[in-house]
């Protein structure tokens, strides 16, 4: 496995590989509006290389930078151009701009999961083994390296010489959002601030109705007479019925953006079985509130935490929920 | 009817994919958010009324997103069978989960950590588990950690 960061600077995401201390000491990798030039510039400088990721995304790839203010991509000699997590058609006009503009082209899987691992991927013309050797290559001129797809390595398949252009190609952009510039006000002193946020009695009826609604059918859940033959005794509820409860909410960061929120994300860890008769007191917080960019602009995060404790105060669960807070264009 | 075929950890194959298909109903989102009372207009708005969902801008009533979570707890549940326990989930969503939504839920055996048990921990196995809708799309995407019985403890 070879490492590197993604850093995200005014013309998007960026890759960086090999980067030496002096990167790390110029650039506050938690910014999210870094100086292009410099990444690059700092990042060779180093000893490294930064590479323009999924160039052709809406926002937070370097193509829709480029069309808009006409940034002439100063330094870039790596562009991401076949990306697993971005269509064809963004990939095409990623291409198309690698083209133009005589920029070198790779490709890489974006996985967030191991089963879209090696979605997209390079070809060497020799083996790479260490960053280093990643990094030379992708910074010697004369190395060859090509983006393909995983299709496209089975026996007898052959790389096309050209794939669809964006014309061919059904668009597809989001339209929404706006990148707004402003650093985010919120009020920081809220954050990591425990407080009791209720009290849940768990009953018979209560799981039952969850399960009815989710159609469990798994008989520890459901099955009295299975249950009772199972390892706890009797029934227990499903662990996702701590998803349904209403519980206070953590004192408010007061986020100064956006206009509309969704949910993106959950983490849950559960510890103990939750059962019949159980007492549990929650108890919240906000652990972060962070900002990104994404296809959609800017988003901002915000993350609570509700700990669940049962009669006996034992953990019994820990739930995060992450908001995405957004700017709808109206 | 119910479902109590147990797996257990040295049986598991990385690669194997266990599938199911789930397609929430209007009804299932107003049982799911009334577990423990009536939530109210405001809570349900654009989980069930066609016009607060538009003013968000979404074409019709989503399913809450604690519910797709629930859905995916379930998703995992079946596969590791009544002895199995969810060690942890952590799921992210892409995009909205409609009503009506015919969702193909899929649990991607990933790892199986078999180190830990020689060192006398848990049988843990890690998943990938997703939600695909009719458009192909996955609105849903996650990992989940999942203990397993195992023969020889239980024998």
């Amino acid at each position: 496995m070879l490492r590197g960061i993604e850093v995200e600077t005014d013309i998007g995401h960026v890759l960086v590989y090999g980067a030496g201390s002096q990167f790390f000491e110029t650039f506050d990798l938690s910014d999210i509006s870094l100086p292009y030039e410099q990444v690059f510039q700092v990042a060779w400088d180093s000893g490294g290389i930064a590479v323009g990721a999924h160039a052709g995304r809406p926002r937070i790839g370097a193509l829709e930078h480029v069309d808009e203010r006409d940034v002439p991509l100063t330094g870039v000699a790596v562009l991401e151009t076949l990306n697993g997590g971005s269509n064809d058609f963004e990939n095409a006009r990623a291409h198309e701009l690698a083209e133009s503009k005589k920029i070198r082209e790779v490709g890489g899987s974006d996985s967030h999961f191991v089963s879209t691992l090696g979605a997209c991927m390079t070809r060497f013309n020799k083996q790479i083994k260490t960053v280093d050797e990643l990094v030379e290559c992708l910074r010697d001129s004369n190395s060859e390296f090509t983006p393909l797809k995983l299709e496209e390595t089975l026996p007898g398949a052959n790389i096309p010489d050209s794939r669809p252009t964006s014309q061919e190609l059904v668009p597809h952009t989001s339209g929404q959002g706006e990148l707004g510039g402003d650093e985010l006000e919120y009020d920081r002193d809220v954050v990591g601030k425990e407080i009791f946020g209720g009290r849940l009695e768990v009953t018979q009826d209560a799981i039952a109705k969850y399960c009815e609604a989710i159609e469990e059918t798994n008989p520890i859940f459901v099955n009295s007479e299975y249950a009772e033959t199972g390892p706890y005794g009797g029934i227990v509820a499903p662990p996702g019925i701590l998803q349904t409860a209403q519980v206070a909410s953590p004192p408010d960061p007061n986020v100064k953006f956006g206009t509309t929120q969704f949910m993106a994300g959950s983490r849950q860890e559960y510890h103990l079985p939750i059962r019949p008769g159980d007492v549990l007191d929650a108890y919240v917080q906000v652990k972060e509130v962070y900002e990104k960019t994404g296809r959609s602009g800017r988003m901002v995060f915000i993350v609570r935490e509700t700990r669940w404790a049962n009669q006996f105060g034992e953990n019994v669960a820990s739930l995060q929920t992450s908001m995405v807070i957004r700017q709808i264009q109206q | 009817m119910t479902n109590d075929y147990q797996r257990y950890f040295e049986e598991i194959e990385i690669g194997e994919e266990y599938i199911q298909t789930q397609q929430p109903t209007r009804e299932n989102v107003l049982e799911f958010l009334g577990t423990w009372s009536d939530p109210g207009d405001e809570v349900r708005g654009r989980f069930s009324d066609q016009a607060a969902a538009a003013r968000d801008g979404l074409q019709k009533p989503i399913v809450p997103g604690n519910m797709s979570a629930s859905m995916i707890t379930k998703l995992v549940t079946d596969w590791a069978g009544p002895l199995g326990r969810i060690v942890s989930l952590d799921i992210s969503f892409r995009r909205p989960v409609q009503h009506e939504d015919i969702l193909k839920c899929v649990a991607l055996v990933t790892e199986r950590d078999d180190d830990l048990v020689e060192a006398g921990g848990p049988a843990l196995v890690g998943l990938d588990v997703s939600f695909e809708n009719e458009q192909g799309e996955k609105p849903v995407q996650g990992t989940a950690t999942v203990e397993l019985p195992r023969h020889d403890a239980t024998d």
